[in-house]
């Protein structure tokens, strides 16, 4: 069986009032350039709708803004 | 002194009663010249105080707001204060987006019209209908313009004013993008008031001869806070360096940057489409950022001690929602009181 390692973590998930999904997460990005190594981490919050898949939203999102 | 009275409407709805405050019209209030605090990011934030001043001492007066059709944004009620006379009061009206002028900076400012119990408004007239409650004090005067509710309808926001399908990237260096504008609200819902078919309300592009002018009483009772993190840690080695590991003398350096913004909640019409569509949706109302850093120097880092540090709790808002419930709406026609 293959083990994806997925590039963000989950850290919260709550039940909004209007029933969607809210989940709080953050993800890291590596660099190397010659001797720095530089790491990035956001953490942030989004909302996802009560039957969607959240791994899938969080991927999307973290594709709009260039961090997979 | 005989007292009491009570109207029905044929669906029980109480018209005038000896038991309650019936609210009548008080007067406009005067607009201010220019907001008391505002900011221009994430949509911009007016706060706007208007007054009005009644000769006699007063409950809190009610106040209704219109929406202009040239205002774009959003807008809600968020203090009604007087000082120690109770007869000054102070209406605070926030709203997202610009104020729009063709001359002067308030021509697209809502209007505010003021609502309050007959005895503190002057009358004038020697003839009409008064009802009198248990103390002997006017609870209803036909010489006055009683408050006439045409249209109740609830409100409630979307739980995220962000959308979340597109994503940001922030400097974490020391609070280096406060002036952004990752915070702009884009999430709303669509709220109806009467009939779907009702041809009255105002109509995009303007309103016609005769038709409904709507003023709003929405108190901006919600609340929420979204926050956008973002930390950098650059490592220097000074030595040899294996795969991100290293041997000999290392400098590490984190710097990380936390974005927010609170909102407050806010209606406003549905330029989209014409008919009784409203918006209810999020106004930014704060906004700021807060930065930490460290540096950590380490000499054999992959052998040695190391260094270690840890953190914990939780802020008193991170991401939540406040009072997120349906609010109810009061809908008038400001015609009856211009």
């Amino acid at each position: 069986m293959t083990e994806i390692v997925k590039p963000f973590t989950i850290t919260n998930t709550v039940t909004e009032p209007d029933g969607n999904i809210g989940v709080k997460f953050w993800a890291q990005k590596t660099t190397y350039e010659g001797a720095v190594t530089r790491v990035a981490k956001m953490s942030t919050y989004i909302s996802v709708a009560p039957d969607a898949d959240v791994d899938a939203a969080i991927y999307a999102f973290l594709q709009t803004g260039d961090w997979v | 002194m005989s007292y009491g009275f009570l109207a029905l409407n044929d669906d029980n709805d109480v018209l005038i009663s000896s038991d309650t405050k019936n609210l009548h019209f008080a007067g406009k209030a005067t607009k201010p010249n220019t907001a008391a605090f505002s900011f221009t990011n994430h949509g911009q934030h007016q706060e706007l105080h208007y007054s009005i001043t009644f000769p006699n001492r007063t409950s809190i007066p009610v106040p209704f707001f219109t929406i202009p059709h040239g205002m774009v944004g959003i807008a809600g009620v968020t203090g009604v204060n007087s000082g120690s006379s109770s007869k000054t009061w102070t209406i605070k009206i926030i709203k997202s987006g610009l104020i729009q002028s063709t001359g002067g900076n308030n021509d697209f400012m809502p209007e505010v019209y003021v609502f309050t119990d007959p005895t503190a408004i002057p009358t004038s007239g020697t003839h009409g209908f008064q009802v009198f409650n248990s103390d002997g004090s006017v609870s209803f005067d036909s010489r006055l313009r009683p408050l006439t509710v045409t249209h109740i309808g609830s409100a409630l926001q979307p739980a995220n004013p962000l959308s979340s399908s597109s994503a940001v990237t922030l400097s974490g260096n020391e609070c280096a993008d406060i002036n952004n504008n990752a915070f702009t609200p884009t999430q709303y819902n669509i709220a109806s008031f009467g009939a779907a078919n009702d041809d009255d309300w105002p109509r995009t592009g303007g309103g016609t001869e005769g038709a409904f002018t709507p003023m709003y009483h929405y108190n901006a009772l919600p609340q929420v806070q979204r926050e956008i993190s973002f930390a950098v840690t650059s490592s220097n080695c000074t030595g040899i360096g294996i795969y991100g590991e290293c041997i000999g003398y290392s400098e590490s350096t984190t710097s990380q940057s936390t974005y927010w913004c609170f909102y407050r909640g806010g209606i406003g019409h549905h330029h989209r489409s014409n008919g009784n569509k409203m918006r209810v949706a999020w106004i930014p109302c704060q906004s700021g950022c807060h930065w930490v850093t460290s540096t950590n120097a380490l000499f054999l880092a992959l052998f040695g001690p190391g260094n270690s540090s840890a953190s914990g709790g939780a802020w008193p808002y991170t991401d939540e929602t406040i009072n997120l419930t349906a609010q109810n709406v009061l809908v008038a026609n400001h015609s009856f009181y211009d």
